[in-house]
């Protein structure tokens, strides 16, 4: 499976475990962030890269997944759903990211290396690669109400006010 | 079972202006493959269906250059022929091979309001595949819908002359009939015919391959700039999911998938669904209510193209 990944400095050091185990597990890994240690580098460059490259390759029907490591993970959430069509979740348990990839066709994983160690790392990022999108009818709509949003700042059709 | 002289959709042709944008549309965002080019002419393919092409377009003014449907072999045609000629329908030619891309053998004519119809067998079919999972392409076209402004005598002609049935009606309290969805084949709808303020196109609609990909394609399409202006919904007749776009052309183009097929054509018995109940046109009921508004942007602009046969 191709998988994209990225982190700031203080997440680079699971990132990259977690980089070279997916690659030992054979998946195609695309790596996002700093070629080296970059003490105090920062994430919205990380993110933006890893939501885009990972919304470009579903647009062309990939199985494509994301993972973002950051020292908390807050601001990497963030950062990536500020890409258009991007869903990213913390990774909070295994049961949410499978329940988030199951209803929300959740496709990248934000790990807080602060609260994370590895083997729990491995876990979640196991749990978003495994997990199947339900392709259930109402949890499709929800996410096309999200796309459509995103791009036009409506809900089918209706502008959204307080 | 029915016996029917044409077997199914087989492709619209278009002509707009933005003849450029158009294709560029069509091929790097909605999903169709350029399969053959002659100048301002270009094929479309779609990947899950063996037929030629799907959509022909060509620069000029905006017109229905024609659609086509299928025939199972040369006797159906030439009898389909005999019966156009016998009930007065003015042929623009008659049985003969088919000279643009795909070739074939085949009949041009125009329906009562002046729409060129084609009908053709052995046609030379392309390669396809089965859609992959995730992949935001079409399979095939699903169906075609047009305006008229005497929707029960363009009903009647094309059943009376192309045996179609009916198989289910859109009305309203108010104006009366306002849809009737064609079939001629198990599909539930291939063809519909709507009322309109003149003959032009409604929409034309394209079947992806499931809802995970009707899911994707559509949030593909939000991305690439093109506005929705009709769903996510799900239909009441042909339950099918539905996503309607404007295209460069001002076009309506769907996204479909699930349409519902009538396999017992004995036992089916079409209904009337009253347009002002909500649940009759979104069975969801979350899709914005089919408002004038939405109605409008289905009207399109005027067909140029009546009873006058395309240069192609």
């Amino acid at each position: 499976m191709r998988i994209h990944a990225g982190a700031n400095y203080q997440g680079y050091e699971l990132g990259r475990q977690l980089e070279q185990w997916l690659k030992d597990a054979g998946h195609d890994v695309v790596w996002h962030g700093a070629s080296e240690y970059d003490f105090e580098d920062d994430y919205p460059l990380f993110a933006f890269r890893v939501g885009q490259a990972v919304i470009a390759d579903e647009d062309a029907g990939l199985e494509v997944r994301g993972l973002l490591v950051g020292g908390i993970g807050g601001g990497e959430t963030i950062a990536a759903n500020k890409v258009d069509g991007a869903r990213a979740v913390y990774g909070a348990s295994v049961d949410y990211v499978t329940k988030s990839r199951h209803h929300a066709n959740a496709s990248t994983v934000v790990i807080g290396a602060e609260y994370t160690d590895f083997e729990t790392a491995k876990q979640l990022m196991q749990a978003l690669i495994d997990s199947k999108f339900s392709s259930v009818l109402d949890d499709s709509r929800r996410i096309v109400n999200t796309n459509e949003y995103e791009s036009s700042k409506t809900i089918e059709g209706w502008t959204i006010t307080g | 079972m029915t016996r029917r002289l044409i077997t199914h959709l087989r492709y619209g042709a278009l002509a707009m202006p933005n003849f450029e944008e158009e294709l560029a549309f069509m091929t790097q965002h909605w999903g169709l493959s350029e399969v053959h080019r002659e100048g301002d002419v270009a094929w479309l393919g779609a990947e899950g269906t063996p037929e030629p092409f799907v959509v022909r377009l060509r620069k000029g003014e905006k017109r229905i250059d024609l659609v086509s449907f299928g025939a199972a072999n040369r006797d159906d045609v030439n009898q389909l022929h005999d019966r156009l000629v016998a009930n007065g329908v003015q042929i623009i030619h008659g049985p003969q091979a088919l000279t643009q891309f795909g070739g074939g053998y085949g009949i041009r004519f125009f329906d009562v309001d002046g729409r060129t119809v084609e009908v053709s067998t052995e046609v030379e079919l392309k390669g396809s595949r089965k859609i992959n999972e995730r992949e935001a392409i079409p399979v095939k076209l699903s169906h075609f819908v047009v305006n008229t402004t005497n929707l029960a005598q363009t009903a009647e002609w094309y059943v009376k002359n192309l045996d179609f049935a009916l198989s289910d009606t859109l009305y309203s309290d108010h104006m009366g009939d306002m849809m009737h969805f064609l079939r001629c084949n198990s599909a539930h709808h291939s063809f519909a015919i709507a009322t309109g303020p003149h003959v032009s196109l409604h929409h034309i609609s394209f079947e992806m391959r499931g809802v995970e990909e009707w899911m994707r394609g559509t949030g593909k399409i939000l991305r690439a700039g093109a506005r929705m202006v009709w769903g996510p919904g799900r239909h009441n007749a042909g339950d099918n999911t539905f996503a309607y776009f404007l295209d460069p052309a001002g076009n309506t183009i769907e996204y479909t998938t699930e349409l519902g097929t009538i396999e017992d054509e004995d036992n089916w018995h079409p209904s009337k669904f009253n347009i002002g109940e909500l649940s009759t046109q979104d069975q969801w009921g979350t899709a914005q209510p089919m408002s004038e508004l939405i109605a409008r942007e289905s009207f399109n602009d005027v067909d140029r193209g009546l009873f006058v046969a395309p240069p192609v």
